[in-house]
C-alpha cells in the first residue's frame, strides 16, 4: 500500500545521508552555517536561504535509500512558488523531479504552516502514487521564491499503520514549560498523544527499530486522509514505543509522543 | 435546556475599559478593572455612583464583533443586600456609540445561583452590529448614595457540544486545604479552588469536537477560568460552576466521527 492510514515520517535522508548543504543553481556549494537547523530541531529553528533558485540537498556517495515524503515546516513561506523535489540516484547526473506550484490550500499541521510532499507517480515514473523513489544517493528541494527564513526540511520514508486499536488514540494537554530532552535537545511540547495499532507487520516493526532518528529527534505523524487528525500532520517526538507480539505475525504497536510548541515566529 | 461552556469575553477580546459615571466619586479605580474581568472571587470591586448615570465599566473589545451570550455578576448576593440597587447593561456599536442594552432593572430579580448562591446571569440578546462592547453599571433607584459590591462581572460566549452521560451523575470531591492550591495548565499564576469534577461526553462528532477545540481556542480555560452553566441542574446541582479546566482527554473511537470526551474541572474557591 502507497499510502497508510497512520504514517511516520522521520528524517530518513538524515539518518542515512549525514550530509547536507545549500547549493546555488548550478549545484556549487554555498557557504552556510546555519543549514543544519534543517535536519532537526525544535520549529522556533530557522536556517536562512538567500539566492533564488537554491537547493538544499542531503547527500552521501554511494547510498542507496528510498525515500517516498518530503515534509517541509513552515511551509507557507513558499506559498505561491514553485518547489522542486529532486532525486539523484547516481549525484550529480542521474536524477528525476517533480515540480510543485504550492498554495496555501495545500499546507497542514495545526496551523497550517507545513506542507507533505508525496512521491508523483506520473512525474517521478513511479508505478503508483506515493511510491518511494528507490536507490537515492541524494535528494534535495530547490527554492525558486525570494530569500526567506526556513525551519526543518525532511525527506523521509514513511513507516505506514493501517489498523487503529479502536480507542487508543486519546489526546490531552500538558503543563506550560514541558520541556522532554531528546537527543542532545530540550524541547516544549502542549500536547500529549497516544495511539495504538495492530496486526503491524514484522518488517515495519523492523524498521520502526530502526529508525534510531526517531528516538533522538522530533518527526511527524502524518494522517494523509484527515480521518483521525483534521489537520493531518503533528510534529511530535517520541515518549515511548513498545511493541509486542499479537497473533500471525501481527504485532500491536503502541506510541506515546508529545506534540512539539508551535511559534510564531516569521 | 443547553448545557453550555461560558467562555470570557471580558477578558479574552477586551482591549478598552472605560468607566461608566464620572470622576472619583463614582468610586472607579483603574485598578479594579483587571479585577472584573478575571482572577480569583475574592477580588472585589466598589462601585459609588455619584448621580443617576450610576457606576461601573464598560469593556471594548477588539476589532471583531462577538457574540455576547450572556452576563454573568460573580457576587450578586452582594447587589441584593443594598435595597433599592439597579442595574443596567450596554453595547457598543462598530461606531464606537454605546446605548443601553437592557435599561435600569431592579437586582431584587436577580436569581442567585452557584455553589453558595452568589452569582446571577442574565441572558443577552445583541443585535447584529451592536456587539463591539458590553458594559453594566450600578445604581440606586432613588439616586440615593451607595456603595455597591461585586466581583467579576463576566460577558461570555457560549458554546454547547451537548450534555454530558448522566450515568453515572458527576460526583464532586472536596479538596484537602493542602491540595487546594492550583496552578493551571497553561496558566501564569495559581488559583484557589475548592472542588474536584469529571465530566464525559462518551459519543461526540467531530462538528462537536470541533466547537470544543473553538472554545479551547478562544476561552483559554486552561488559563482562565471560566463558567459551566446546566440550567436544568441535572447535572450541575447548582446550574452554575465557576471552573478552570484541570486537564482534558479527548479519546478517537475509530468508529467513523466518534470521540470521547473527559474533563477534569476545578471549582474556583467560594468566600462567604
Amino acid at each position: 500500500m502507497s499510502v497508510g492510514l497512520v504514517e511516520i515520517l522521520f528524517n530518513t535522508a538524515w539518518q542515512e545521508f549525514h550530509s547536507v548543504g545549500l547549493y546555488d543553481g548550478s549545484l556549487v556549494l554555498q557557504s552556510d552555517t546555519d543549514v543544519l537547523s534543517a535536519v532537526t530541531g525544535p520549529r522556533y529553528q530557522v536556517f536562512s536561504r538567500g539566492l533564488l533558485d537554491e537547493f538544499l540537498i542531503y547527500t552521501h556517495s554511494g547510498a542507496s535509500v528510498d525515500i517516498d515524503r518530503c515534509v517541509i515546516v513552515r511551509a507557507d513561506r513558499l506559498a505561491s512558488t514553485t518547489v522542486r523535489f529532486q532525486f539523484w540516484t547516481s549525484y550529480s547526473s542521474t536524477s528525476v523531479f517533480d515540480d510543485v506550484a504550492l498554495t496555501t490550500n495545500d499546507l497542514v499541521g495545526r496551523l497550517e504552516n507545513d506542507y507533505v510532499y508525496t512521491t508523483d507517480a506520473t512525474a517521478l515514473s513511479l508505478s503508483e502514487d506515493g511510491d518511494a523513489v528507490t536507490g537515492c544517493e541524494a535528494v534535495g528541494i530547490k527554492f525558486t521564491g525570494a530569500s526567506s527564513n526556513m525551519n526543518q526540511v525532511y525527506f523521509c520514508k514513511s513507516i505506514q499503520f493501517n489498523q487503529v486499536v479502536p480507542g487508543s488514540i486519546s489526546l490531552s494537554p500538558q503543563p506550560r514549560l514541558t520541556r522532554t530532552k531528546v537527543g542532545k535537545i530540550y524541547y516544549e511540547t502542549t500536547h500529549r498523544i497516544s495511539m495504538g495499532f495492530h496486526q503491524v507487520p514484522g518488517d515495519t516493526v523492523l524498521e520502526l527499530e530502526e529508525a534510531y532518528s526517531l528516538r533522538n529527534n522530533p518527526f511527524f505523524i502524518y494522517n494523509p486522509g484527515g480521518e483521525i487528525f483534521k489537520k493531518k500532520l503533528l510534529h511530535c517526538i517520541m515518549l515511548s514505543a513498545p511493541h509486542s507480539y499479537e497473533y500471525d505475525d501481527g504485532y500491536q504497536v503502541s506510541l506515546d509522543v508529545g506534540i512539539l510548541k508551535e511559534y510564531n515566529n516569521s | 435546556m443547553a448545557f453550555e461552556f461560558l467562555a470570557n469575553i471580558s477578558n479574552n477580546v477586551s482591549n478598552a475599559v472605560q468607566a461608566i459615571g464620572t470622576g472619583e466619586s463614582t468610586g472607579y479605580d483603574p485598578y479594579d478593572q483587571t479585577h472584573a474581568a478575571s482572577g480569583p472571587r475574592n477580588e472585589i470591586n466598589v462601585w459609588e455612583p455619584a448621580n443617576s448615570s450610576g457606576s461601573g465599566l464598560h469593556f471594548t473589545y477588539d476589532t471583531n464583533e462577538w457574540d455576547v451570550d450572556y452576563l454573568v455578576i460573580v457576587r450578586a448576593d452582594y447587589l441584593q443586600s443594598v435595597a433599592n440597587s439597579q442595574y443596567k447593561v450596554t453595547q457598543e456599536n462598530s461606531g464606537g456609540t454605546v446605548s443601553d442594552l437592557l435599561t435600569w432593572t431592579n437586582t431584587s430579580g436577580l436569581t442567585l445561583i452557584g455553589p453558595r448562591d452568589q452569582d446571577a446571569i442574565i441572558s443577552l440578546s445583541t443585535s447584529s452590529g451592536q456587539r463591539y462592547g458590553n458594559g453594566v453599571a450600578f445604581k440606586d433607584s432613588t439616586n440615593g448614595s451607595n456603595r455597591y459590591n461585586t466581583s467579576d462581572l463576566i460577558f461570555a460566549k457560549a458554546y454547547d457540544i451537548g450534555e454530558p452521560s448522566k450515568r453515572p451523575l458527576p460526583s464532586f470531591s472536596r479538596l484537602p486545604e493542602q491540595g487546594q492550591e492550583f496552578f493551571p495548565y497553561e496558566g501564569y499564576y495559581p488559583l484557589a479552588t475548592e472542588v474536584q469534577f469529571s465530566l464525559t461526553w462518551p459519543i461526540l462528532n467531530r462538528s462537536e469536537v470541533e466547537i470544543f477545540e473553538a472554545f479551547l481556542q478562544f476561552g483559554r480555560p486552561l488559563r482562565v477560568p471560566f463558567f459551566l452553566y446546566d440550567p436544568t441542574g441535572d447535572l450541575l446541582p447548582y446550574n452554575l460552576e465557576h471552573c478552570i479546566i484541570e486537564t482534558y482527554s479527548l479519546t478517537f473511537l475509530q468508529t467513523a466521527d466518534h470521540y470521547q470526551l473527559q474533563i477534569s474541572f476545578r471549582r474556583l474557591k467560594h468566600y462567604l
